[in-house]
């Protein structure tokens, strides 16, 4: 818990939440793992830059445009700059490669953007105590944990303030009789990784145990990204078994209160 | 060629002279020879192939590789490796060397909280045994570095050496030197150290080659001093061969270094060759010499008859020996072809150094001579000579039975021979690189290398799953024909990061597009530049082994070429290069130039013959006893194990060039005794009492001169000189067994030969039928012709006999004379013909029968031109017929003319007989 930081809704606490984020800086690099990341910096998002693999706060990129041939740029700095070429459509997306750097800029730039879109000066983090590294699958709104029965609220529940529904893609919809040994206490993840299946079907969330590792967290990131006032956490997911895909998850949760269940920010529309 | 023999033997001291010049001139080139190996050297030149791997290596940006091979049961010790560092830094210090690669900067591709980590194997010094034994089994995971840089099988890794782009202006011998100092304090380091490369086996190669001349030479130089020592026993008979030889040396040498064409394992074995084969002229000529010495001539007038019968035989069997040397380059090999260029040179100059040394030397010193051989000696060889060919012909069946039996035997062995064209086995298993390939090979994937390009044509085809799969389906068909081969592409890098995302060491490659394109940011190009294009529309699977079989690879490249024809998708198109590739090139090339080589040398042969004795088929019935030599020697080789590789490729060639030249002298002898003496027995125990000395000195000294190469350190080249050996052996029994019988057997005097001087030189150039032909055309009617003789009053032809041939008188007279009805009235006589008339052409040309008759007056020999004949030179030669249509034209008219004048003249006489009546 030593890395717990919260920041408070006044400006007077700013110099303290400095102080904080010193200290937590200063015990993270003692720490392992991903539980110190939203102690280090909310605002500041890591990347995984391309060709190293490296966890980044920026990363140099050569991108083809359809005007200057190879360009170099910088993200997060020059996002502006990219989103232009992008609106424009001067991104040469030819090539499946660079296609694909594209897509990773952007999605790295939105994500940014997404982060800082509203001021966190003044918000409640009811998230940052939490200790993601180990989190309980449970806390993640996918869609068999919908807490009401109507479609149409579930529906909303569902969708982010991203604006995607919450489909976590390790569910199994069919259960063997091999796998009836699930239980509630599997669905948790271990220092970052969860190893095991997760089950569907009546009766909540069910996991098996499994040697593989199924289901990796990257990071944390913090942001007001609905602008409720209410500090939510994005977590940066990756499934790492071969039939999950590799696409990079995104799930911003939050809480409304200190106690309370983690659930979708709800899209900024809803919060107005 | 007799000319120049006596010019020089008039003139000794001005070719003397001559020779110095010459020798002093390429004396001044020694300085620009070199010892070069290069690999490029054993490949075919102007091969597609070969241009196609050079536009595969262009794109996939290939370098030479050395690679520093250590091994050692700690072999990840922090201290050990503390000391391979600082010999690393060093390394990539050195002027050729571009980078290295090795644990110490070869990625470590792995997944750290979900980021990738692309750190060394060895970006930390392991700090305990257990810590080393993780790294290994990393690196021994990962495809990509497997028995590449860390051996699976025992504890070992490499360091690859990446050469810069031009490594060979350094040179090969300074690049090992060089990197020999730099690695030498590793030795008291890990329990094994090596650095290995085909730089270093060419090296060694060199290296070898400076110490065999040095070794060889001499041995070939005694060798052939006590072949000519036991059967000559002449001093000057001695040296001679060895001077020509080593002036012609010298020469070549010369030549070499102006030309800049390097000494070489192939061409290493020329100054032997020249000092071995160049001595077979040299021999003849002197041999011919002593027998007119032993004859009781003296120097000037010997020196006279070796010119006036040697001179035309040295010259063709020159000319036999010179197309076998040069028919070696008829392959595309660049090394053979250098070969063929250079020792067919060096042949030349030898026969140069002969016809002006021989007589010039003789001249001035003929007369000192050791009286070894005695005239009993002449009598019992003469004795030996008559009682062997008795035998021979009493056993004649018997011996070509057995003869036939042996070629049939040799026969059976051909489909055996294999096929072995690896220039590091030429190193030989003593030696120490050849030790260390060994090595190398029992722990890591091999030197060899041969690559699999899959070209799509269409750009990031290998980003698609589809297209992938191909290459991991192909990678995975080849381990499965061998699991001891290395075969890694584009698709192993992908599956590293695959299995870094994955966190799992076992997973394979990624299998959709997308996951593809995820993966593909993280690409490090430069890494997967060796496997796929830049625009991924082609990849390749190189493919490392260490196959030396030739026919082992032969077959593993077939049934690859077949899966890929099968199984490939139709999207893609697939083609096999690589030095692997390039090598079973250069073996083909190397099969059917030693075919083309060995029957142009029999054609060359065959010609040659056909156009001495006027008939094809004596040229191809003596060309049988070099036939058996040829066959004999695969047969063995079949039999034997010894494999067709640069070395014994030119072993038939060389070998069957220098032995016609047996048969050559053999005939044109018999030849020689035969016009002397129409008896065939005869002719020939002259010929086997006085070509059995110089055959048998000369094939003597080369088969010593072929076996000295047996001692070489170089198999192809050790295997060449123990089947050149077998060649020539064989060739010598072929001559005195199939050479005899096969040309006692045939009429080796032409027509031409047989008449007698008179007649070949006033009666035949006079004749009106001949007028304005050239020689050659005259000899070649004379040869389709026949010699008639008859006695006095014997009749030619009489009248009502079918006119079906024409007479050109030789000697004696014929009197064509109307018949009468009373047989014992006097003949009225129409016309008399003498030596170089023609008569019986009126009858023929008209296809008339006879209507006089033809009566010899005197002894009378007539040349004999059938209507046939006549019909084969109109259609053989029609310029030579034109020619001779001509001439029978004029001399009919003129025979006319003169018969009208004659019938004018008798009618002027009864005119005024009647008148005085």
């Amino acid at each position: 818990m030593n890395s717990r930081r919260r920041i408070q809704g006044n400006g007077s606490d700013r110099r303290r939440v400095r102080f904080r984020v010193v200290i937590s800086l200063l015990i993270a690099s003692h720490s392992i793992g991903l539980a110190a990341a939203p102690t280090v910096s909310p605002r500041e998002p890591f990347f995984i830059a391309p060709v190293t693999g490296q966890k980044v706060t920026h990363y140099d990129v050569s991108l083809p445009t359809t005007g200057d041939g190879r360009r170099e740029f910088q993200v997060p700095r020059d996002c502006a700059t990219l989103s232009g070429l992008l609106k424009r459509r001067e991104a040469d997306r030819s090539r499946i490669v660079d296609r694909r750097l594209w897509l990773k800029v952007e999605n790295d730039c939105r994500y940014y953007a997404l982060l800082h879109r509203h001021e966190i000066k003044g918000v409640k983090d009811y998230v940052t105590g939490y200790d993601f590294r180990n989190l309980a699958l449970e806390i993640l709104p996918y869609e068999t944990g919908c807490p009401t029965s109507d479609p149409a609220q579930c529906a909303a529940w569902l969708t982010d303030a991203t604006g995607q529904r919450h489909r976590f893609p390790l569910i199994a919809t069919q259960e063997s009789k091999s796998e009836s040994s699930a239980t509630g206490a599997a669905c948790r993840l271990e220092d970052g990784l969860f190893r095991g299946r997760v089950l569907s079907g009546g009766g909540g969330l069910r996991c098996v145990p499994d040697d593989h590792a199924s289901l990796r967290l990257v990071g944390v990131d913090y942001g007001d990204i609905n602008g409720d006032g209410f500090l939510d956490a994005v977590l940066r997911l990756i499934p790492i078994s071969p039939e999950g895909g590799r696409r990079l998850l995104r799930v911003p949760v939050t809480r409304l209160s200190p106690d309370g269940p983690f659930e979708a920010p709800k899209p900024v529309d809803a919060v107005r | 060629m007799t000319r120049l023999l006596q010019f020089f033997a008039s003139r000794p001291w001005l070719g003397l002279g001559l020779l110095a010049l010459a020798s002093v001139l390429a004396a001044t080139q020694l300085h620009r020879l070199e010892v070069r190996v290069s690999a490029d050297e054993m490949l075919v030149t102007g091969d597609p192939e070969r241009a196609y791997h050079d536009r595969v290596k262009a794109l996939f940006g290939d370098q030479s590789i050395v690679l520093l091979v250590l091994e050692d049961d700690r072999l990840l010790a922090a201290d050990k490796l503390e000391r391979l560092r600082k010999t690393i830094d060093e390394i990539e210090a050195l002027p050729f060397v571009k980078e290295t690669q090795s644990l110490f900067n070869v990625p470590y591709v792995r997944s750290n909280e979900g980021y990738l980590e692309k750190s060394p194997y060895l970006a930390e010094l392991p700090d305990s045994p257990a810590a080393e034994q993780r790294i290994l089994a990393a690196a021994r995971s990962n495809p990509l570095v497997a028995d590449l840089l860390v051996s699976r099988k025992k504890a070992a890794m490499a360091v690859a050496i990446l050469l810069a782009d031009d490594p060979q202006s350094v040179g090969d011998e300074q690049l090992t030197s060089a990197l020999d100092n730099v690695i030498q304090p590793l030795h008291g380091v890990f329990e094994r150290v090596y650095p290995i490369g085909f730089a270093r086996v060419r090296t060694e190669l060199a290296a070898r080659i400076v110490q065999e001349q040095g070794a060889l030479i001499p041995l070939a130089v005694g060798a052939l001093m006590l072949a000519l020592f036991v059967l000559l026993r002449q001093i000057l008979d001695i040296l001679t061969p060895l001077i020509t030889a080593a002036v012609s040396i010298l020469w070549t040498f010369g030549l070499m270094g102006w030309l800049g064409i390097p000494i070489n394992v192939v061409t290493s074995t020329i100054p032997i060759l020249l000092l071995v084969v160049g001595s077979t002229e040299d021999i003849h000529l002197l041999a011919q010499f002593r027998h007119s010495q032993r004859q009781g001539d003296p120097v000037q007038l010997a020196t006279t008859h070796m010119a006036q019968k040697m001179g035309r035989t040295v010259l063709l069997t020159f000319l036999t020996t010179w197309a076998g040397f040069l028919s070696v380059g008829l392959t595309g090999i660049e090394a053979l072809k250098q070969f063929g260029l250079v020792a067919s040179t060096g042949l030349l100059f030898n026969f140069v150094a002969t016809i002006v040394f021989i007589p010039a030397a003789l001249t001035l010193a003929g007369h000192w001579r050791l009286e070894s051989r005695s005239t009993a000696f002449d009598q019992r060889a003469r004795r030996w000579a008559r009682r062997y060919w008795r035998l021979l012909c009493r056993h004649r069946r018997k011996a070509l039975i057995g003869l036939g039996i042996s070629a049939a035997l040799a026969v059976t062995g051909l489909p055996r021979i294999d096929l072995h064209h690896n220039p590091i086995e030429s190193l030989g298993p003593e030696s120490p690189t050849a030790r260390d390939i060994e090595h190398l090979n029992a722990g890591f994937a091999g030197l060899e290398s041969f690559s699999i390009v899959l070209d799509a044509g269409i750009q990031d085809t290998f980003l698609q799953s589809r297209y992938l799969d191909e290459l991991i389906e192909t990678e995975r068909f080849v381990q499965t024909i061998d699991p001891g081969l290395s075969a890694t592409s584009f698709a192993d890098y992908l599956t590293l990061l695959n299995r870094a995302f994955l966190e799992d060491d076992t997973a394979g490659a990624p299998r959709s597009n997308e996951e593809i394109a995820e993966l593909m940011i993280f690409l490090d190009q430069d890494r997967v530049s060796a496997y796929v294009s830049d625009d991924y529309s082609q990849a390749r699977i190189v493919v490392r082994h260490s196959i030396a079989d030739t026919d082992k690879l032969q077959s593993l490249l077939a049934k690859i070429r077949d899966h890929l024809d099968t199984s490939l998708d139709r999207g893609l198109s697939a083609r096999l290069t690589g030095d692997s590739v390039l090598s079973l090139s250069a073996t083909r090339s190397m099969v059917f130039g030693q075919l083309k080589s060995v029957l142009l040398i029999l054609g060359l042969f065959v010609v040659i013959i056909a156009f001495l004795f006027t008939d094809v088929r004596v040229g191809l019935l003596a060309a049988l006893p070099n036939a058996f030599p040829i066959v004999i020697l695969f047969g063995v080789m079949g039999y034997a194990g010894i494999p067709l590789n640069i070395g014994t490729a030119m072993a038939a060639a060389v070998a069957i060039g220098i032995a016609v030249d047996d048969t050559l002298h053999f005939m044109l002898r018999y030849n020689q005794k035969l016009r002397g003496s129409r008896d065939q027995q005869h002719a020939m125990q002259e010929t086997l009492y006085e070509e059995a000395l110089p055959v048998v000195s000369t094939s003597v000294a080369l088969i010593c001169g072929f076996l000295v190469f047996t001692q070489s350190g170089f198999q192809p080249v050790a295997q060449f000189g123990l089947l050149g050996a077998l060649v020539i052996g064989t060739a010598l029994l072929a001559d005195f067994v199939i050479t005899p019988m096969v040309i006692a057997s045939l009429r080796l005097v032409t027509l031409w030969e047989l008449l007698s001087p008179e007649a070949r030189q006033r009666v035949i150039p006079q004749s009106a039928l001949f007028r304005d032909m050239r020689p050659w055309q005259i000899r070649r009617f004379v040869a389709s012709s026949a010699l008639l003789e008859f006695a006095p009053d014997e009749a030619v032809y009489l009248k009502n006999d079918q006119s079906d041939a024409l007479y050109l008188v030789m000697s004696g007279e014929i009197e064509v004379r109307l018949p009468q009805a009373d047989p014992s009235a006097p003949a009225a006589v129409v016309d008399r013909f003498g030596p170089g008339q023609v008569f019986g052409d009126v009858a023929l040309l008209a296809g008339e029968p006879r209507r006089t008759n033809a009566i010899a007056t005197e002894p009378t020999t007539l040349l004999l031109l059938t209507r046939e004949a006549v019909n084969n030179v109109t259609f053989l030669h029609p310029f030579i017929a034109s020619r001779l249509f001509l001439n029978l034209a004029r001399d009919v008219s003129c025979r006319w003319a003169t018969f009208i004048m004659r019938v004018r003249r008798a009618d002027s006489d009864l005119v005024e007989r009647e008148s005085d009546e």
